[in-house]
């Protein structure tokens, strides 16, 4: 979480979308290429809209990629200070080069401490080994990422089981490991994807995300997240949405 | 959002039927806090009749459980189906409480 994270501001070629106000923010080296979807605010801190949502990627020096996409339980200011505390944690405890699930560990450990409140945060990162394609994983009760192998279907990547971050100072993490080769892709997102309503309050449901992201044919990640909004978009129908939507795309390219 | 509260055995059986999200939860939980103040502190909760929770509703169970475990009180579960059960599971949460098959055998465990 080093560049990407602050860069997402300063990224050439952020495209406001006025119908959706959301902005997409492309990040990308030559072994592998990002595409995020995120509320606008998040980009533009407004104290009072500031949203819920954790997210970050960072790469050290282009050999290690550490991603994560978060959700605060609750709105409104406390939420958005507490995401914040998240995603300083997040930061300084992700570049010291521990597993993912040392990394959710200690980061709970802190969140815990004075959570009088008992706010949370589910969470889910990956460290991707750039020369290698290995991407280990760990889960805080978050939505099960989707792994597209290259050719494949897309499936939901098993998740290690995993308590939301801030519940339980003694929360266990556990971290899976998976082997990424050059084109598959992996798709992160926040419950406010599959939890979108229409007017009849119908979810859009991970079903129905397997088969949008099925369906894609190119492999772009700033055109998957933009293809994901659009089908979400298309489902809620104008409806307000409760929660706020963010999705990651990440593709690994590397020869 | 609906509660009804009965008390059965030694436990408060709150039965919640609708939408446990960033509106009623906050009444789910004073209605919980209610009954803690009151001097209960088992807590046998029904959600069979619950369609949707949100992550606001989650945290209203989380604040409910950190005050009854404080209280050396207990917080058990019934009738997690569809996406209750799944956001319960998914979240963890599954792992906080202690969940029964029915009402009667958590009410029976309450003692």
């Amino acid at each position: 979480m080093t560049g990407g994270e602050t860069g997402f501001a300063a990224v050439s070629g952020i495209e406001k979308n006025r119908r959706t106000l959301l902005a997409y923010a492309p990040v990308a080296s030559s072994d592998w290429s990002v595409g995020v979807v995120i509320p606008e605010h998040e980009l533009f801190a407004d104290i009072k809209t500031l949203n819920h949502t954790v997210l970050g990627i960072g790469a050290a020096g282009f050999a290690i990629l550490f991603f994560s996409v978060g959700d605060v339980s609750d709105k409104g200011v406390p939420a958005a200070l507490f995401m914040a505390v998240t995603k300083t944690l997040m930061k300084g405890i992700a570049e010291r080069g521990l597993t993912p699930s040392q990394v959710l560990s200690r980061v709970n450990a802190e969140l815990c401490q004075n959570n009088d409140s008992a706010m949370f945060v589910t969470l889910a990162c990956g460290v991707l080994d750039i020369s290698t394609g290995e991407l280990q994983y760990s889960n805080a009760g978050h939505n099960p990422p989707v792994l597209i192998k290259k050719d494949k279907p897309p499936e939901m990547l098993p998740m290690p089981p995993g308590l939301v971050l801030g519940a339980m100072e003694d929360a266990v993490f556990k971290t899976n490991s998976i082997d990424l080769k050059t084109g598959d892709r992996l798709v992160l997102y926040t419950d406010g994807v599959t939890e979108a309503m229409d007017e009849n309050k119908n979810l859009f449901s991970e079903n129905r995300l397997l088969e949008i992201i099925s369906g894609m044919k190119a492999p772009d990640p700033e055109l998957m997240v933009k293809d994901i909004m659009n089908a979400v978009e298309a489902h809620a129908s104008g409806m307000p949405q409760s929660d706020d939507i963010t999705v990651m795309a990440l593709y690994y390219k590397k020869k | 959002m609906d509660c009804q509260v009965n008390k059965s055995g030694s436990a408060m059986v709150i039965r919640v039927s609708g939408r446990l999200d960033a509106v009623t939860a906050q009444d789910f939980e004073k209605q919980c806090t209610e009954i803690l103040n009151g001097g209960e502190n088992n807590l046998v909760v029904d959600l069979s009749g619950v369609e949707y929770i949100s992550s606001a509703g989650l945290r209203s169970f989380l604040v409910v459980g950190k005050k009854l475990k404080a209280a050396n009180g207990t917080l058990s579960l019934s009738g997690l189906q569809g996406m209750v059960r799944e956001v319960f599971e998914m979240s963890g949460f599954a792992t906080l409480f202690p969940e029964y098959p029915s009402v009667e055998e958590a009410i029976e465990a309450a003692g």
